[in-house]
């Protein structure tokens, strides 16, 4: 509570500096049509939502490639200096696609798919790989014991295991030796009410909102023109789909 | 003789012993196997200090050269105990001079197992966060947690109930025969689980694995056990007599045949689905895991062995069972590799009938080569399990003195 | 054995002499009491906020491990980055001396890191709080009457205030020059202490 008073203090004074008190609650209706997404930071998360993306292929001109740079400054992966091409961290990467019989190609951004059933979260032994309440898979570090297990189980190779000691690690993406990671979602950024990074970086081709909410632009996107899953047989139901594939 | 005990089951008396102190003998080899714990024991620093970038596993080979060792001395600790359950549960008076060596070197493998599988893990500290309750049930990794250390339990109660005079420990003897036979089954089941239930890689994800596995341990147990008992039984002296090297020959060459069945309807199986075809020839007739295959595991590991066990030219030959026992291991040792390397080797299927490829190894075949320090942490297991073995050897009356006239 | 009794020996002596921090309270008084607290808590603290981070996505700036490191740990420390294996960081420091190992920042970065587009609204945000805190004292909330507004509509209000004051219009950027003010704001409230007479000078430092 005393937090509570501190902050409405520090926020009321500012307002006072040069509106007054009435001018304020004028204010304040219009800013709440504005910022409907945020949730206040001191809420839980529910499963009212089910975070989703939404990836149109053919708008996507560069096959992936801002939204994977995009990630990388986000997340600060990709450069681990000691591990090779093949152990370096990947959370999200191009994939091209080249049908054998009619020769049709297209590149599509492949990370964490964020399965409503995830095959990651069901083997884990520790309850690291783990789901979170609006949809996100993501990997508790703090109990994760490297095991590897869940990067065996995940049918997109999404996961990541890091090989070595690392520093500098972004303040809202830690990252450390042993330990194996993937895609969040920009876990941090939605809890703040912002867009995932790739979403950002490619708003025109990436669609980012609430699955779970039949208004949201997603959502409607998504029941108009469809969109496919990777791997649909395994009946995931995944939370990343893609249209043009 | 030091000591002696007299054991009630067998009709006939049995006199157990300890190894007696064979000074140079029973140390130079403890010492060999001590230097390999040592080796083990510098290569898990090097490999935990500097991370899993000095090891040949990456982000696509997740599982390398300690999960084959590891998964190798699993399977075989649960073969292992075998000897003691055709003793106590199917009453065969040859087997029960023996059963005590037997859960001995069954728990000594699991150990040593066990030991190899968490020192790979890239996080060993957080694995107190199991201890404190961060378990999930869902996972077969935490089942199997819960089989291997039931597994060790039931191993020290059925050999108090073996070695104790006291009547209770009687009573209970034959249950525990049983509750230990089917605690094994559970265990190597769920050891083959770890891969039978990945539905994302297309050489597992097949329930067949737990038999598969089952009878696999029963090659590799009786393998390691009868090279045990035979070794133990020369350089001590004592005679271990026809009859156990009889039997032994005899079942062998039935698991192996049992191992080849599974194997069999697994391939054919795989070979009838379309959406096998793509592994099933990279394993069966590609490059190298196929050689791996066709002459490690099937020419080697089981064809050699059941003619060196069954054939007419060999008879009543100790050295054809050490021989057969010897590939037979070698053999299963190729099986796990090609299973756990080759399995993930070959590319994930994110899109059937198209080609696909990417910065992060999408499409093509892994390769995988394991550093020295992997092996090193891998026979340092075998070092704790052979250790554990000659310190229980020297310390209880594992051993009767002589097998010939039973039977 | 030996080494845990000579633990025990120590503690009689002094604990050791801790890098200060960037934010200073009220009063000693407060100051006290959050060192107090937080010497014999924080890794409870540290912990119980660990997991409503990672299961409930609750990330205010209370026991944020990232809020301690930036008011407990300098941007830069003779000219270099100060890290959790030199003996002057703040929280190896003790660690070193009570002889428990450290486990966050083999995952966590250990000293304070900007976020690119903070640092681009930094300037702004930094006279912004400047006139803000010399009015702080002034304000009288009751007057306003504002009391029914939850704190998620005050921060809209503040959000607002912010944008119009700086005349840079993209959201985002207002957002973070008020989220960088209002890290700097709360961390010294952490501890359930407010605190309204920040000193300006902490602030031009930066």
């Amino acid at each position: 509570m005393n937090n509570f008073d501190s902050y409405r203090r520090n926020f009321l004074s500012i307002v006072g500096i040069t509106a007054g008190a009435a001018a304020s609650v004028t204010l304040a209706p219009n800013l709440l049509l504005r910022e409907a997404q945020a949730k206040p930071d001191d809420e839980a998360v529910t499963d009212a939502k089910r975070w989703g993306l939404l990836i149109n292929v053919d708008k996507l001109e560069d096959g992936g490639d801002a939204c994977i740079a995009a990630c990388k400054k986000e997340h600060g992966w990709g450069d681990d200096p000691k591990s090779n091409q093949a152990q370096d961290a990947q959370w999200v990467r191009k994939v091209k696609v080249t049908e054998k019989l009619t020769g049709h190609s297209f590149s599509l951004p492949v990370m964490c798919q964020h399965c409503e059933t995830a095959p990651c979260v069901d083997v884990c032994p520790t309850g690291a790989s783990m789901k979170r309440a609006d949809g996100i898979v993501q990997v508790n570090k703090h109990i994760c014991i490297g095991c590897r297990y869940c990067m065996m189980a995940c049918p997109y190779k999404a996961r990541s295991f890091v090989h070595e000691t690392l520093v500098d690690q972004r303040p809202n993406s830690p990252r450390g030796k042993g330990t194996v990671e993937s895609c969040n979602l920009c876990v941090h950024r939605i809890d703040k009410g912002e867009n995932p990074a790739c979403v950002d970086s490619s708003p025109d081709a990436i669609v980012f909102g609430d699955l779970n909410d039949p208004d949201s632009t997603i959502s409607k996107e998504l029941e108009q023109n469809g969109g496919s899953q990777i791997r649909a047989d395994l009946g995931l139901n995944t939370g990343v789909r893609y249209q043009g594939i | 003789m030091s000591s002696e005990s007299i054991n009630n089951d067998v009709s006939k008396k049995i006199i157990y012993c300890e190894l007696e102190n064979n000074g140079i003998g029973f140390w130079s080899i403890f010492t060999f196997f001590a230097v390999l714990i040592l080796l083990g024991i510098g290569a898990f620093n090097y490999m935990h200090y500097h991370g899993h970038y000095v090891t040949g596993m990456n982000n696509q080979i997740v599982w390398g050269m300690p999960h084959v060792f590891a998964i190798f001395l699993i399977v075989s600790a649960s073969g292992a105990a075998n000897i003691a359950t055709i003793g106590t549960v199917f009453g065969k008076k040859t087997y029960q001079p023996l059963g005590r060596l037997s859960l001995l070197l069954a728990g000594s493998l699991l150990v040593g197992g066990l030991i190899v599988l968490l020192l790979d893990l890239g996080k060993i500290s957080n694995v107190i966060e199991m201890a404190k309750g961060s378990i999930n049930f869902k996972s077969i990794f935490a089942w199997n947690m819960i089989l291997y250390s039931g597994f060790i339990a039931i191993i020290v109660v059925y050999l108090w109930t073996m070695m104790d005079r006291i009547k209770s420990a009687k009573s209970l003897y034959r249950p525990l025969g049983i509750a230990n036979m089917v605690w094994r089954f559970l265990l190597t089941m769920g050891t083959g689980s770890i891969f039978g239930f990945l539905v994302a890689r297309q050489y597992y994800d097949a329930a067949i694995l737990a038999p598969l596995f089952i009878s696999a341990s029963y090659v590799f147990g009786t393998a390691v056990y009868s090279l045990l008992i035979i070794s133990t039984f020369t350089l001590t002296k004592r005679d271990l007599g026809n009859a156990v090297i009889k039997r032994l020959r005899r079942s062998l060459p039935l698991f192996i045949t049992a191992v080849l069945f599974f194997e069999f309807v697994r391939h054919l199986t795989n070979l009838y689905a379309t959406e096998h075809h793509g592994v099933e020839s990279y394993i069966l007739s590609g490059d190298m895991f196929s050689l791996l295959f066709w002459f490690g595991q099937i020419i080697i590991g089981s064809i050699l062995p059941m003619i060196l066990l069954w054939g007419p030219w060999f008879k009543n030959h100790t050295l054809a069972l050490v021989s057969a026992s010897i590939l037979a291991i070698i053999g299963g040792f190729i099986q796990l590799y090609i299973i756990i390397i080759g399995g993930q080797s070959y590319p994930l299927i994110l899109f059937p009938n198209a080609e696909i490829s990417s910065l992060f190894a999408d499409g093509v075949f892994n390769d995988y080569s394991a550093t020295l320090s992997e092996y090193l942490l891998g026979f340092g297991g075998i070092g704790i399990s052979f250790c554990i073995v000659m310190i229980g050897m020297k310390i209880f009356r594992m051993l009767p003195t002589i097998l010939d006239e039973l039977s | 054995m030996f080494i845990s009794l000579l633990g025990l020996s120590a503690c009689d002596s002094e604990p050791p002499e801790l890098m200060k921090a960037s934010n200073k309270f009220e009063s000693d008084e407060i100051r006290d009491k959050h060192v107090a607290y937080m010497r014999t808590n924080h890794m409870d603290a540290l912990k119980h906020k660990r997991d409503e981070t990672m299961y409930d996505g609750i990330r205010t700036e209370e026991h944020s491990l990232n809020a301690c490191i930036n008011c407990h740990v300098p941007e830069s420390h003779n000219g270099e980055v100060l890290r959790h294996t030199d003996q002057e960081h703040f929280c190896t420091t003790c660690h070193t001396y009570v002889a428990a190992k450290l486990d966050c920042f083999e995952c966590h970065v250990d000293h304070p890191t900007k976020l690119d587009y903070e640092l681009k609204s930094a300037k702004t945000s930094i006279s912004q709080k400047k006139s803000i805190l010399k009015n702080m004292a002034d304000s009288n909330i009751e007057s306003m009457q504002l009391k029914s507004l939850d704190k998620k509509e005050l921060m809209e209000l503040a959000f607002k205030h912010v944008n119009n004051q700086q005349s840079t219009k993209p959201p985002k950027s207002g957002g973070v020059s008020f989220k960088a003010l209002q890290n700097s704001d709360l961390e010294s409230n952490s501890s359930n202490k407010p605190n309204q007479t920040q000193k300006t000078e902490e602030l031009t430092s930066e």
